[in-house]
Formats: C-alpha cells, sequence, structure tokens
C-alpha cells in the first residue's frame, strides 16, 4: 500500500503539468511537421516518439525536482517506508504518467491517421503501441535512475558518458556481435518480438534494483 | 492524548560514521522511556548526523541501534513506525496544503490519531487549507511537529524542535515534550544548542564534541552531588572546550 500512496502523492502534484505537456508536444509535432512537410510520410510516426522522449525527460525532471526542491527524499525516507518501495513508486509514478501520454499522443494520431489527415504509415498495431510504450518507458527509467542515484550535479553529467558508450555500441554493434559470437542470439532477438520486449523489461528491472541499493546506501540527499 | 505504555529503551551501540573530514566515533547510548534526554553541543558537533543515522536515514559505517528487539537497518519499518522524527529542517512538498500533507503521513502509520492530529493543528493554529510553501518557518515546525507526534511513538527523536519557533510556542513545544515523557511515558532525545531549554525540561544530558560524546549524566543528580552553586553553563564548558 505504501508505493500506492506514494504514486498517489506523485500524480497529485503533477496534475497540473500533464495537459499542458501534452498540448505542447502536440503543438511541437505540428510546429515540425509544417517546416517539412514534403517528408513527412517518411518521419511522421518517428517524429511523434521524437517529441514525446522530451517529455519522457520533463516528466521525470518534474517529479525528481518535487524531491529535491525541497529535500522531500529526506522527509520520505524518515517515514516507515522501504527504500526499495520509494524507487518502485518513482518508477511507478512515471511510467503511469509517461503511459498516459503516449496513449493520448497515439490515440490523437490514431484518430488523425483514420481521419485520412495522416496519409502514413505503419497502422497502429498492439505490438507497435506495446514496443512504443516500453522504449519510452525505457527512456523515462534511463533518467529516473541517473537522479535516483546521483545528485543533481552528477546527474547533469552523467548521461553525457552513458550516451557516449551506447552510441559507441550501436556504431560499433556488428563487430561487436562477431568478436562475442552473439549473432544466434541476435538473429534469435530480431525473430521473437517478446523476447526482445522481455530484455528491455530486465533492463528497467535491472535499473530498479540499482536504484533501491543506491538508496539505502546513499548518505547526502539533494 | 494516549495514556502510559510500558516501553523498551533506543539502545546505541558503537555507532560510527565518517562524512568527508568529519567522523562520529562509537556513539553509545541509551534514550530511557519517561524520560527526556538533551543532546547538546556546538554547532556541527554531530548532533544531526547522529539523528539521521539513528533513524537509518544516512549510511552508518558501524554500530547498531535497536529499539524493542528491532534493528533500524534490518527491521527499518518496524523501527521507523516506532519513532517520531522531526528534522531541523523542513523536508516538505510546497505544493500541498496542511490538511493534504497531514492525510499524506497519515497513511504510513498504523496507529496515527486522527483526534490528535486535529487538536495539534488547532491547538498550533494551523490552517488546513494554506500550502506549506507559503507557511512561515515557524508553522512548518509546527506542521513538523504534528505529523512527528500524531502516529503516537514510542520514541521521540527530535533535531532542533524550537528552531525557528517564537517565544511562546517554543515554551508550549517544551512543556509538550515534558508531558509526552513524563505523563505518557515515551522516550524523548531532542538535540539543541541552547543550555535554557535542557534546564527547563530535560532529566538527562548527553555533550556531544567533534563527533563524540563528552558526557551523559543524569541532570538531577548532577544537581544533586554538586549542590546548589552548580550551573549547566559551567559543566558544559569545562567538558566542551
Amino acid at each position: 500500500m505504501n508505493i500506492f500512496f506514494l504514486i498517489a502523492k506523485d500524480i497529485r502534484l503533477q496534475r497540473h503539468f500533464v495537459l499542458p505537456l501534452m498540448l505542447l508536444e502536440i503543438a511541437a509535432y505540428f510546429a515540425y511537421a509544417l517546416q517539412v512537410p514534403s517528408q513527412i510520410p517518411g518521419v511522421a510516426f518517428g517524429l511523434l516518439h521524437g517529441v514525446a522522449l522530451i517529455a519522457d525527460f520533463l516528466i521525470c525532471y518534474r517529479t525528481m525536482i518535487a524531491e529535491e526542491k525541497n529535500r522531500a527524499m529526506m522527509f520520505i525516507r524518515a517515514l516507515p517506508v522501504s527504500p526499495c518501495e520509494i524507487v518502485i513508486a518513482k518508477f511507478g509514478a512515471n511510467f503511469l504518467l509517461v503511459g498516459l501520454n503516449i496513449s493520448v499522443l497515439l490515440a490523437l494520431w490514431g484518430v488523425a491517421h483514420a481521419l485520412g489527415w495522416l496519409q502514413v504509415d505503419p497502422h497502429l498495431t498492439i505490438h507497435l503501441v506495446g514496443a512504443g510504450l516500453t522504449y519510452h518507458w525505457l527512456n523515462n527509467a534511463f533518467f529516473v535512475t541517473i537522479s535516483l542515484v546521483f545528485s543533481s550535479e552528477g546527474a547533469l553529467w552523467v548521461p553525457f558518458p552513458l550516451l557516449f558508450v551506447l552510441m559507441s555500441v550501436i556504431l560499433n554493434f556488428r563487430r561487436i556481435e562477431v568478436a562475442l559470437n552473439l549473432q544466434s542470439f541476435v538473429e534469435s532477438l530480431q525473430h521473437h518480438d517478446l523476447a526482445f520486449l522481455a530484455l528491455l523489461w530486465a533492463v528497467i528491472g535491472a535499473l530498479v534494483v540499482t536504484c533501491s541499493w543506491a538508496l539505502k546506501r546513499k548518505r547526502v540527499f539533494a | 492524548m494516549a495514556a502510559s505504555v510500558a516501553q523498551d529503551p533506543l539502545i546505541v551501540d558503537r555507532l560510527g560514521v565518517r562524512l568527508g573530514d568529519f567522523q562520529l566515533d562509537n556513539i553509545s547510548l541509551h534514550v530511557e522511556p519517561a524520560k527526556v534526554t538533551a543532546l547538546l553541543g556546538h554547532n556541527g558537533a554531530g548532533k544531526t548526523t547522529l539523528c539521521r543515522l539513528i533513524m537509518g536515514i544516512v549510511r552508518k559505517d558501524s554500530g547498531t541501534v535497536s529499539l524493542g528487539g528491532f534493528d533500524h537497518w534490518r527491521h527499518e519499518k518496524e523501527f521507523k513506525q516506532r519513532v517520531g522524527f522531526l528534522q531541523e529542517e523542513s523536508y516538505f512538498y510546497n505544493g500541498m496544503t496542511v490538511g493534504e500533507f497531514v492525510a499524506f503521513v497519515s497513511r504510513f502509520y498504523r496507529h496515527w490519531n486522527r483526534e490528535l492530529s486535529q487538536h495539534l493543528l488547532r491547538s498550533f493554529n494551523l490552517p488546513g487549507d494554506k500550502k506549506l510553501g507559503e507557511l512561515s518557518r515557524g508553522s512548518c515546525v509546527k506542521v513538523n511537529l504534528v505529523v512527528t507526534l500524531a502516529h503516537e511513538p514510542r520514541v521521540l527523536l527530535l533535531d532542533e524542535p524550537t528552531s525557528g519557533l517564537d517565544p511562546r510556542a517554543c515554551h508550549e513545544s517544551l512543556r509538550l515534550l515534558q508531558t509526552i515523557a513524563h505523563e505518557e511515558g515515551r522516550a524523548v532525545l531532542f538535540s539543541t544548542h541552547h543550555l535554557h531549554e535542557v534546564e527547563q525540561i530535560a532529566d538527562r544530558v548527553i555533550l556531544l564534541d567533534r563527533g563524540r560524546v563528552r558526557a551523559d549524566e543524569s541532570l538531577p543528580s548532577l544537581r544533586r552531588v554538586a549542590g546548589p552553586s552548580w550551573s549547566l553553563e559551567q559543566y558544559y564548558l569545562e567538558r566542551v572546550p
């Protein structure tokens, strides 16, 4: 129940933030679309996720700044709540807000598509929605982990080396695949969407466990 | 207020931590039920760090803290159900109203006394619909006192509880702590650097200096042994140079 109360607290504190955020995203989406009308058929769906990526960060920023602004984490840590519950609740609140944001955006996109305003592929399928949500939850989980594990100053700089490593892995993926003899594993993931999603969820789970471990051992709270 | 309850002491055993240049060194003490214990020391003596270590908010390097068989680290939630901790600074969500905040905190405690929380809100003149961010520092301390007392903890751990309070509120809060200890049998440990507060309500005083306990004495017995000429100020200055 503690997790539920903590999630409810975050949702309550952010209740005035969600609607302006979505309006801002929709405005940004159409502002981009109007600038490159000829390229829209090719980038429409990617652009939607690009705009939502900014929201993944802003939602994390808002929910974490609510704790940091008045060092409320010090207060929460004094309550009879375990670090694990605090972390799960923080991820839960973020995932709810991100899920709500993506669901509304995809629903609007689906409506626009159905009405013929967007003559582009892909059609929305349950797999595509699931993959899109997981992608944004993973992005958001990455931001939440950094802000829970590090202080504000650390959280500002930590993403850069991590993103550098990630980009390097992507750029050199073929070589890594060969060097570590991962061809059969990668091939099986390409043929099993659910296995790939499960892998992403395993990463999210690992981030939650890391945060719980770090929060219990933290000595200074921002 | 609740009736008197039989209790175990809060036992701190060889608690230690190093934080940068500062070290809290093998602190051992008992916080006895039905007594007010004052933790007295200069600014930077380690009072706040000790309180946070006891609550398990800051990770220790060594030692144990237990209350009625519940270890503050292994049985964290049970331990915190039994200890009320008032922090020196008010770490709140400024967007919440006083009423929302009290309701939020109440959900985490099994023995939340709603009547007591309402009574304290009224007696402290705290408006339930006012946002926490709009309150004065003194009012924030009062809100903190409400949520610390309303779950009727066995042990009260108060880090400079009168900081920011006006003289009347300060006097009333100190009297309240004395009542909670002497009439309800709860253990009270409060940190301060005001000698007059210690003289006013404490039964026992622990002198903390640069992370070490310099003295741990019963005030009545100190007065009895030294006679009427005894002064806490002189005692303090002799032991804490």
